[in-house]
């Protein structure tokens, strides 16, 4: 009853975020053709678009007819599992999601991690050794970082490490036309091409979890079950992990989980600096060229991750806390 | 265990606990010495706030504040010990049943899993400790589908059953218990009260409440904490029979189920106005009615007074504020210096403590009224002594007299009425004299505006007669107050009032009552102790429950008999 109840809440929260996912897009100005005419670098050929060929194209695009009808189309297919076909890349969107998609999420997930695990590591540390010089310190790092956007510390990294220093690769998940001589060095050159855009993502994310579990586990701490533990002559290491930080991670995982849906579009700025051929930069990419179908599909995506952060945040809360359960009983 | 018996098993000596918090210090417990043996049961009792959980705490070295003192066990102070010898003693010496709360175990492992965890840290192995602890749960009558829930699904009867199996769980030779009955519904208390003294029968036991009944139930030795300082430490029998400091007594008082038929009081409420500073004095002087200048000044110590039990008190305990040896008075015939004798008292000893109600009891004619005079200074007695301690003046001592019409003349108003007694001591100014009267009359339930005030006394009814007098025995703050019958002469409701509102002056003001009646029920439910006096004599004596509910002198019981009988045919 409970999960029926939930899952109605999400169908009704996924139509209305179609509806506008659909929308937006077509609020910008201009259309899927309008970088043909355009003057300047960007443009892709010399063909001068006449009115006559415009409405051709928006005729065959479909694009001439009223609002509410293409709503309709689009509603129609999206349900029998046609997202449509990319009028830029002339290619089915599915097709090219699905190719964006796996980088997307290696990078999202390795960022991910690194974040969660080391900002509740230290966070954990921190909160344990509160008051000390290495908490002093580490709070105060995580307090700046926290504040430097995101595409600057891009750029900064871009700069210094790749440019300068030449540690990393400029840009690009992998060196084109390589051959890899075995599994091994492809994976090396994956995880080269990896690492900046991974710890960017990492570096601009890990304050959150920090400051959210070093301030979760010091009121942890004053908890009577703290001490009591300690009564019980149990080991230091016991009542820190399986007293204190367990209890200090049910808001901490919950944070997490929400943030994840959000990851997806927060991966735009460092894949764009990246040049990580990944769903952000199809985004970037698609917007520049009002792509209708392939941002529809892109911003859907992207709800629907959230939701599913939602969910699985309630799922695993279900499994963290033992108070939600009851209480749902 | 120490092989010698009479050596102490945890001796706790001079143990301060000292909160430190952002700009001044709290002082949890002072100076607490203490001895226990092995196997012994000793329950501390005091309000909260008296410091009990901090010496539990401090017991296993999780006390998170200053401490010093020593806390002597195995011939080894524990406030020294490392993090390596405390792990001995934690649990597997020591165990610590914590007050009853959700807060105390972890929300997010089961109660098995939480069981077993001390084991698995003395070595067993998994498989052994969780059988082990199934047994435990399954001996404390938890149902053993519950054996695997989580804190949050248990009722609070039931993590109490957790709470005292997990402080078994490595079989130590000491458990203190904190408040092991707090919250819990009867059925469900008096199950843990009857596995509490199956667990107990060998090992030794420390009991932290406020619930006397438990202490009265499974402790040996009684200590009396307040405000961190044990003003009394009594072996439980002795305790429960008479107490000794003036707090455990106002304690015991208050205690709603310790004595059914009397009506409860409370203790009497801190003074705000005082001139002394009391940092440095008894903790209790602030509330106490019997604190003389040096109990301000000087913290008394724990000291033998009595043969059979220690109290933290300069003035030795609750003082006697009257107490007679061998009176006897004999009045001849009226008007005749030779007419016979009528031996009215003989050799009557009794005594009147602080803040206690003493009902004197007998028929009419039996010499009630006579003692109450003798007592009250009115008359002399043939013979015999009367002693009042030092800090009860004569004039200390007031009496309510049987008659309120006939004791008020008739030409005063109820303002001279009342002032009278202030009138007489001439300490105060005419307007602070009105001020104190009209006060008074409020406090004693009177009007207090002008028409009331200038009603001739002989335009009062009888209650509002009896109030008036009462007033004015009040009015000079007596330490000792005769009341005569005082509200014989009332209808039902209104005796009620009088009586609630005698008791709440006596405590506020530790007033000594010596309450004389023929009233039984009424004696059974405000008196502590009760003389039964016969054709002069005290024939009986003792506190009032038991001399009511088991009579020895066959008078007595025939009285009692007399009254309780009705009372079964009215029912």
């Amino acid at each position: 009853m409970y999960w029926i109840k939930k899952l109605g809440e999400y169908g009704v929260v996924l139509l209305i975020i179609i509806s506008i996912n659909f929308l937006i897009p077509r609020l910008m100005p201009g259309d899927p053709f309008y970088f043909l005419d355009m003057d300047d670098e960007m443009s892709y050929s010399d063909v001068l678009l006449t009115e006559e060929t415009r409405e051709r194209l928006m005729h065959y695009y479909g694009l001439d007819k009223p609002l509410v009808v293409q709503y309709w189309h689009y509603v129609k297919n999206l349900f029998r599992g046609e997202m449509g076909i990319s009028i830029r890349h002339n290619m089915k969107v599915s097709k090219l999601i699905l190719q964006s998609l796996p980088w997307t999420l290696l990078l999202m997930g390795v960022g991910f991690f690194l974040a969660t695990v080391l900002g509740i590591s230290l966070g954990a540390f921190s909160a344990w050794k509160r008051g000390s010089k290495a908490d002093r310190i580490l709070m105060f790092s995580m307090v700046a970082l926290s504040r430097i956007p995101i595409f600057i510390m891009a750029v900064f990294m871009l700069i210094f490490l790749a440019a300068k220093l030449r540690f990393f690769p400029l840009g690009g998940a992998f060196t084109p036309y390589m051959e890899y001589p075995g599994t091994l060095q492809k994976f090396l050159d994956i995880a080269k091409h990896l690492f900046l855009p991974a710890v960017t993502l990492a570096v601009g994310d890990i304050a959150y979890p920090y400051l959210l579990t070093r301030n979760t586990m010091i009121s942890v701490i004053k908890k009577d079950y703290i001490w009591a533990a300690r009564a019980r002559g149990l080991r230091e290491k016991l009542i820190r992990f399986r007293y204190a930080l367990r209890n200090a991670l049910i808001p901490v995982m919950t944070a997490r989980f929400m943030r994840l849906g959000q990851l997806i579009g927060g991966s735009v700025f460092v894949e764009n600096t990246f040049a990580y051929p990944g769903l952000g930069k199809l985004l970037f990419d698609s917007v520049r060229l009002h792509d209708y179908p392939v941002l529809n599909a892109i911003l859907l995506f992207m709800s629907l991750s959230v939701i599913s952060a939602n969910i699985l945040a309630d799922r695993f809360i279900y499994y963290l806390d033992k108070r939600v359960e009851h209480h749902a009983k | 265990m120490p092989n010698n018996a009479s050596q102490p098993y945890l001796k706790i000596s001079k143990l301060n606990i000292t909160y430190k918090s952002e700009n001044h210090l709290v002082r949890a417990v002072k100076d607490l010495s203490l001895e226990l043996k092995s196997g012994e049961i000793l329950g501390l009792a005091g309000e909260s706030g008296s410091g009990k959980t901090s010496i539990c705490k401090s017991l296993l070295g999780v006390c998170p504040a200053h401490l010093s003192g020593k806390i002597v066990y195995n011939g080894k102070n524990l406030l020294e010990n490392k993090k390596h010898e405390w792990k001995k003693i934690r649990w597997n010496k020591i165990s610590y049943c914590f007050p009853n709360s959700r807060e105390i175990l972890n929300p997010s492992y089961s109660v098995l899993e939480q069981m077993i965890e001390p084991m698995l840290e003395s070595g067993f192995r998994r498989k052994r400790a969780i059988e082990h602890a199934r047994d435990l749960l399954f001996k404390c009558k938890l149902p053993i589908e519950k054996h695997d829930s989580y804190p949050v699904h248990l009722s609070g009867g039931e993590l109490q059953r957790v709470m005292i199996a997990l402080t078994l769980v490595n079989d130590p030779e000491m458990v203190i218990f904190d408040e092991p009955t707090s919250g819990i519904d009867i059925r469900n208390r008096n199950e843990i009260v009857e596995l509490l003294k199956e667990i107990l029968k060998n090992k030794t036991c420390i009991i932290v409440t406020h619930d006397l009944l438990l202490l009265r139930k499974l402790a040996d030795k009684i200590g009396i904490l307040y405000k961190g300082v044990l003003v009394e430490l009594a072996p439980a029998h002795l305790f429960f029979r008479n107490q000794h400091h003036p707090y455990s007594r106002a304690l015991y008082n208050s205690f709603t189920s310790l004595e059914t038929s009397r009506e409860m009081s409370r203790i009497r409420d801190r003074r705000n106005n005082l001139s002394h500073s009391t940092v440095n004095g008894c903790v209790f002087a602030d509330r106490c009615t019997q604190a003389i200048e040096k109990c301000f000044k000087d913290m008394p110590r724990l000291l033998s007074y009595y043969s059979d039990r220690q109290i933290a008190c300069h003035r030795k305990g609750v003082v006697s504020l009257i107490r007679t040896t061998n009176l006897s008075k004999i009045y001849r015939k009226s008007g005749s210096l030779w007419g016979p004798k009528i031996q009215v008292l003989k050799d009557v000893n009794v005594n009147v403590e602080a803040g206690e109600v003493v009902a004197l009891v007998g028929e009419s004619g039996a010499g009630k009224t006579t003692l109450g005079q003798i007592i009250c200074g009115l008359i002399d007695p043939e013979d015999g002594e009367m002693n009042i301690d030092e800090t009860v003046h004569r004039n200390d001592v007031q009496y309510i007299f049987q008659d309120p019409e006939e004791s008020l003349s008739p030409r005063y108003t109820v303002l001279e009425a009342i002032r009278e007694p202030l009138d007489i001591k001439n300490k105060f100014d005419l307007n602070t004299k009105n001020e104190m009267a009209r006060k008074m009359l409020a406090n004693v339930g009177l009007y207090t505006n002008a028409a009331f005030c200038d009603r001739f006394c002989s335009q009062l009814s009888s209650g509002e007669a009896q109030r008036l007098c009462i007033g004015r025995a009040l009015i000079t703050s007596p330490r000792v107050l005769v009341a005569d019958e005082p509200v014989s002469r009332l209808d039902p409701s209104e005796q009620v009032r009088v009586l609630k509102l005698l008791l709440e002056l006596q405590t506020d003001f530790g007033i000594g009552l010596f309450f004389i009646t023929h009233n039984l029920y009424l004696a059974r439910k405000i008196s502590r102790r009760i003389y039964v006096i016969h054709q002069g004599r005290i024939i009986e004596e003792g506190f009032t429950e038991t001399v009511l509910d088991q009579p020895r002198h066959p008078l007595t019981r025939n009285m009692v008999n007399l009254a309780f009988s009705k009372k079964a045919e009215v029912y």
